[in-house]
C-alpha cells in the first residue's frame, strides 16, 4: 500500500484505464449503429470520422482522468462534479488490489500491440530500402521494379516510395500507367504507409469485428482518397474509374495462377473496386463534416464514462472490498 | 535490410554468373571498378551474413551463389512488404458489412465497364448540348 502523491498517480492511471475501457466499448457501440451511414459523407470527412473513432477513447479517457484529479475534485466551484462522480482514497493505493491488476493488464496488452507493430514496422523499413535498392528510379518517388507480377504500390514509413513493376507497365498502356502513378503519388502525399501503420495501431484496442471494419473501411478511404486526388473533371474520374476496371481484370487474370495469388495484393485494386468504381462516377453532393453532432456525442461520450468509471468502482469495492 | 553500392553490385553479379570464389568475383571488379581482394572478401561474407548469397567450401576457398533468384527475391519482398498491411480474414465481416466482395469476376467488371461508358456517354450528350 502507498500514499501521497505516488498513489495519487496511480489511482489517476486506473481511472484512465477504466474510462478508457468504458469509452472503448461506447465508441463501438456508437461506430456499429452509424457505420453503414458514413459512406454518405465525403471522403475527407470519411477519414476524419474514422481516425476520431479510434482517437476518442484516448481523448474521452484523458478527460475523464482530468475530471478525476484534485483540479476538478476540490473547491466549491466543483461540488456539483465531485457529487456526479468522484474516486474513494485517491492517496491510498493498494498494489494487490483490482486496481492494480487491471493497470498492469492495460499496460501488457499496450506492450504487445507495441511490440507487433513495431516489429512489422522494422522489417518493412529494411524491406523498402532492399526493394529500392533492386529497383530503378524512374523520377524522384518513383521506382520500376523487374518483376513479371503486375503490381503497384506506395510503401515506406518514414521515407515512403512509389513501386511499379515492369510487368505491369508491359500490359497497360501509358495512360493508364500515368494514372496509376498519380493514384500512388497521392498516398505518398498524404503519408498513407504510416498513417495506415498508426491507424491499425489504434484500432487493436477494438474487439476483432469493429477492428476489422474499421480498418477497412479506412483502406477503402485511403483508396478513394487518392483515386480522386488529381481528378479535376467528370471526364477524369472516368478514366481513372476505367483504368480500375483494367487493372482488376489484369489482376483477376494473374490470380489464376497460385504462386500470383498473394501478390496480387494490389494496392490500387485491392480494395472494393466498385465502391470505388461508383464513387468516381457519383456526381450526388456528399454530406460535410458533422461538427455539432460529433462534439455532442464526444461530450455525452465523456459524461457516461465518467459516471460510469465511478459506479463501476463503487459497484466492484462494495463486491469485493478491494 | 540494406545494401551498399558494391553489395548490390556483387550481387547482380552473381545473379547473371555462375558461382564464384572471392578471387574470380574480385578479378571481374579489378577491371570494372578496381578495388582489393580483402574488400571483395568481407562484401561477400557479408551478403553471406545478410541471407543474400549462399557457400560451398571448395578446396580452401568458398563458392558463393545468390541464396534466391533475382526475381525470387523480389517477388518475396512484394508479397511481404504488401502483406504486412493487408486487413486479415476480409471475406469474413467486411463482404457481409459491404455486401460487395473484394473478389469481383469478369462478369461484375464488365458490368462496371458499361457503366462507365454509360456516364461517359450521357457526359458527352450533356456536353453537345
Amino acid at each position: 500500500m502507498i500514499f501521497g502523491h505516488w498513489a495519487l498517480a496511480f489511482n489517476l492511471l486506473t481511472i484512465a484505464v477504466l474510462a478508457f475501457i468504458v469509452a472503448n466499448s461506447l465508441v463501438s457501440l456508437a461506430f456499429w449503429s452509424v457505420k453503414n451511414k458514413i459512406q454518405r459523407y465525403t471522403v475527407s470527412t470519411r477519414k476524419s470520422l474514422l481516425w476520431l473513432c479510434v482517437l476518442s477513447p484516448w481523448i474521452i479517457a484523458l478527460s475523464v482522468t482530468l475530471l478525476f484529479s484534485p483540479l476538478f475534485q476540490s473547491g466549491a466551484m466543483f461540488v456539483w462534479l465531485t457529487e456526479l462522480a468522484h474516486w474513494h482514497h485517491p492517496n491510498i493505493y493498494y498494489f494487490l488490489s483490482w486496481h492494480s491488476i487491471s493497470l498492469l493488464l492495460f499496460i501488457g496488452f499496450s506492450l504487445t500491440i507495441a511490440v507487433r507493430s513495431l516489429v512489422v514496422a522494422y522489417k518493412n523499413h529494411y524491406q523498402i530500402i532492399l526493394l529500392r535498392t533492386l529497383a530503378t528510379k524512374k523520377s524522384e518517388n518513383v521506382f520500376i521494379i523487374d518483376s513479371s507480377i503486375p503490381t503497384a504500390f506506395t510503401g515506406g514509413l518514414i521515407k515512403p516510395s512509389c513501386f511499379i513493376s515492369t510487368g505491369l507497365m508491359e500490359q497497360l498502356d501509358s495512360d493508364d500507367i500515368e494514372i496509376i502513378i498519380q493514384h500512388e503519388l497521392a498516398h505518398l502525399h498524404y503519408a498513407d504507409p504510416l498513417k495506415k501503420w498508426v491507424f491499425s495501431l489504434l484500432s487493436s484496442y477494438f474487439s476483432p469485428n469493429v477492428k476489422q471494419i474499421l480498418k477497412s473501411m479506412m483502406a477503402i478511404t485511403m483508396e478513394q482518397a487518392a483515386d480522386s486526388f488529381f481528378v479535376k473533371t467528370q471526364q477524369q474520374a472516368h478514366n481513372v474509374a476505367s483504368t480500375l476496371v483494367r487493372f482488376t481484370k489484369l489482376a483477376a487474370k494473374y490470380s489464376i495462377h497460385e504462386q500470383f495469388k498473394s501478390e496480387l495484393l494490389v494496392h490500387f485494386c485491392r480494395q472494393s473496386i466498385e465502391q470505388r468504381v461508383v464513387e468516381l462516377l457519383n456526381e450526388t453532393q456528399l454530406k460535410a463534416f458533422p461538427m455539432k453532432l460529433v462534439l455532442l456525442t464526444i461530450i455525452l461520450l465523456a459524461v457516461i464514462s465518467m459516471t460510469s468509471v465511478d459506479s463501476l468502482h463503487h459497484a466492484i469495492e462494495t463486491l469485493f472490498d478491494h | 535490410m540494406q545494401l551498399g553500392e558494391l553489395e548490390k553490385q556483387v550481387l547482380e553479379y552473381l545473379w547473371k554468373a555462375k558461382p564464384a570464389d572471392a578471387k574470380q568475383v574480385h578479378s571481374y571488379f579489378e577491371k570494372n571498378r578496381g578495388g582489393s581482394l580483402n574488400t571483395i572478401q568481407s562484401t561477400l561474407e557479408r551478403l553471406f551474413k545478410k541471407d543474400l548469397l549462399s557457400r560451398v567450401k571448395n578446396g580452401h576457398a568458398y563458392q558463393y551463389f545468390p541464396k534466391v533468384a533475382r526475381h525470387e527475391l523480389i517477388g518475396q519482398l512484394i508479397k511481404s512488404v504488401t502483406h504486412d498491411f493487408v486487413v486479415e480474414d476480409e471475406n469474413s465481416v467486411v463482404a457481409a458489412f459491404s455486401s460487395i466482395s473484394s473478389d469481383l469476376d469478369e462478369d461484375q467488371l464488365d458490368k462496371l465497364e458499361a457503366m462507365i461508358e454509360q456516364q461517359r456517354k450521357k457526359l458527352q450528350t450533356k456536353a453537345e448540348k
